[in-house]
């Protein structure tokens, strides 16, 4: 696999790939896909490409692994976690489906395989109409959903339509893993621009603020 | 560099040139409006923008008749006319954007503030503000973008691709302004008038040659020197070959061997070899077409070696 540099055609070892399997080899997958690299599969089946992430991988998107995390850092390592998991209910058990349920304005309910914010339910904003659709879904396909206590997010001050309002923020570190673990000085702070929302998400129009460390 | 980045910023720098020459022309051409007609060749002016940079047929089916005005609208702020100058800009940006981690902040805050102002653009606020001074406007916006670059950027790809991507499109753009004008403004067999002087003068200063021609020629304004001036003059910033040496100096410091290298060395060397009267007598506009041409071969020649344009 080449890719196409103004000093002509250069070997590529490794792809770092964040598309989809759907979308990542028009000639293997879906012919429609504008992304990707046509012929991409043949190259990795020959071994001339190494992809990080792997054809097929995925696992770790689907939100019901995180609470095994816990499970995975004493198998592995042999350690208690430092960091205490959110609570998380996992709908396929009957036990935590059944608190979901009669908890529905409390939670906030997630499709395992969803993201950007997209297909949950924020209980506490939600009107007695959305809970009760989303029970419906719920109860459907139970497999498919977690919940989790609804977090108190902090505010900050931010400028809307030329006034200073409150507005929901979280903060994502990032942390290098490798032979020693460092937490970067700095990080992705995004904030919700609606009044009251709790999505952050970027791509449901949230924004980000500037991330100050004031000792590393 | 990926040969894609090459292909933006070079992209980013042709639409920042372009819009930039759109304006002088535009800025000429409303300059020349205000002279008292004289041989009735003022409603062909407005013509020469459309020439230059438009789609005529489309034009004349959302606009009607060639007005001013209406020229004006169309290539100034028109959104459907891929040449006008707020898609030039808008263009320059997206390729700005899409390979936003090669460019310097200045260079990215400069063009992302010529895309922003020029969106809050209407045509009433383009006509209370004056044309004039819009068309200042994006001539300083494109002055202070090349000397962001020349100010900021390192001696790498992305500052050499931009540069090359200015004068490719500079050659071409002065071509083609004086293959336009040329013929409106040759006063044929009859003697010069007063008016020739003013239009000829608007025509050098829409190259911001007016001073120049003075200081080299002094005395009257005549066609045959400006063209020499515009064509041959190697100390001309916008000349053709002003801007032919600077390509072929790029190209030779990319890649001293390749094809597109020599043919700009032929470029430029047919230039340095003609001589004024020889070029008027098989006619100018004949020249600058044909240059014109070999120009934008050069262009495909430098996709195809270091973009792999496919």
């Amino acid at each position: 696999m080449f890719m196409r540099t103004t000093s002509g055609p250069r070997r590529v070892d490794v792809v770092y790939r964040r598309i989809d399997d759907d979308f990542i080899d028009p000639l293997s997958f879906d012919a429609h896909s504008m992304l990707g690299v046509p012929g991409l599969l043949s190259v990795v089946r020959n071994g001339r490409v190494s992809l990080a992430n792997a054809i097929g991988t995925g696992v770790a998107d689907d939100k019901a692994i995180y609470c095994f995390i816990p499970d995975m850092i004493e198998f592995y390592l042999g350690e208690k976690p430092i960091l205490k998991n959110v609570p998380t209910f996992r709908c396929a058990l009957p036990d935590d489906r059944a608190y979901v349920v009669d908890h529905l304005e409390e939670l906030v309910v997630k499709e395992v395989g969803g993201s950007g914010g997209y297909g949950m339910l924020v209980g506490p904003m939600s009107t007695a109409e959305q809970r009760n659709d989303f029970r419906h879904k719920l109860l459907a396909d139970p497999d498919n959903f977690i919940a989790q206590p609804t977090l108190n997010l902090s505010t900050v001050p931010t400028l809307i339509d030329g006034q200073i309002v409150p507005r929901h923020v979280d903060l994502r570190p990032y942390v290098l893993t490798g032979e020693t673990t460092q937490v970067v000085p700095g990080g992705l702070t995004r904030v919700a621009l609606r009044d009251g929302s709790l999505v952050v998400n970027s791509s449901q129009g949230g924004g980000t603020k500037d991330t100050w460390v004031l000792e590393a | 560099m990926l040969g894609r980045t090459a292909n933006n910023v070079y992209w980013m720098a042709r639409y920042v040139e372009r819009a930039e020459n759109l304006a002088r022309l535009l800025a000429s051409t409303y300059h020349m409006s205000l002279l008292p007609a004289a041989s009735g060749n003022d409603a062909r002016q407005w013509e020469a923008p459309l020439q230059l940079a438009g789609d005529r047929g489309d034009f004349v089916s959302r606009f009607g008749e060639v007005t001013p005005g209406s020229v004006l609208a169309y290539m100034a702020l028109d959104g459907d006319n891929l040449s006008s100058i707020r898609c030039c800009i808008r263009l320059a940006r997206e390729n700005a954007r899409a390979t936003r981690p090669e460019l310097t902040t200045e260079v990215w805050e400069g063009i992302n503030q010529s895309y922003l102002e020029l969106e809050a653009m209407s045509y009433p606020k383009l006509v209370d503000q004056g044309f004039r001074e819009f068309f200042e406007w994006v001539k300083e916006r494109s002055h202070l973008f090349r000397g962001a670059i020349y100010g900021t950027m390192r001696r790498g790809d992305a500052f050499t691709f931009s540069r090359l991507g200015t004068f490719i499109e500079r050659a071409d753009n002065t071509a083609r302004f004086l293959a336009i004008k040329w013929d409106m403004l040759s006063p044929g067999g009859r003697p010069m008038a007063a008016e020739d002087y003013y239009r000829w003068g608007a025509l050098l200063r829409a190259f911001s040659a007016f001073k120049a021609y003075r200081e080299v020629y002094s005395g009257i304004i005549e066609p045959r020197r400006v063209a020499e001036l515009l064509v041959l003059r190697r100390d001309m910033p916008r000349s053709l070959f002003a801007c032919t040496a600077e390509v072929n100096d790029i190209l030779r410091h990319l890649r001293e061997n390749a094809a597109c290298t020599r043919l700009s060395g032929q470029i430029n060397e047919r230039l340095q070899r003609n001589r004024i009267d020889g070029i008027l007598r098989s006619g100018l506009p004949r020249f600058l077409n044909g240059f014109i041409a070999r120009n934008n071969e050069l262009h495909g020649m430098i996709g195809q070696e270091f973009m792999l344009v496919l």
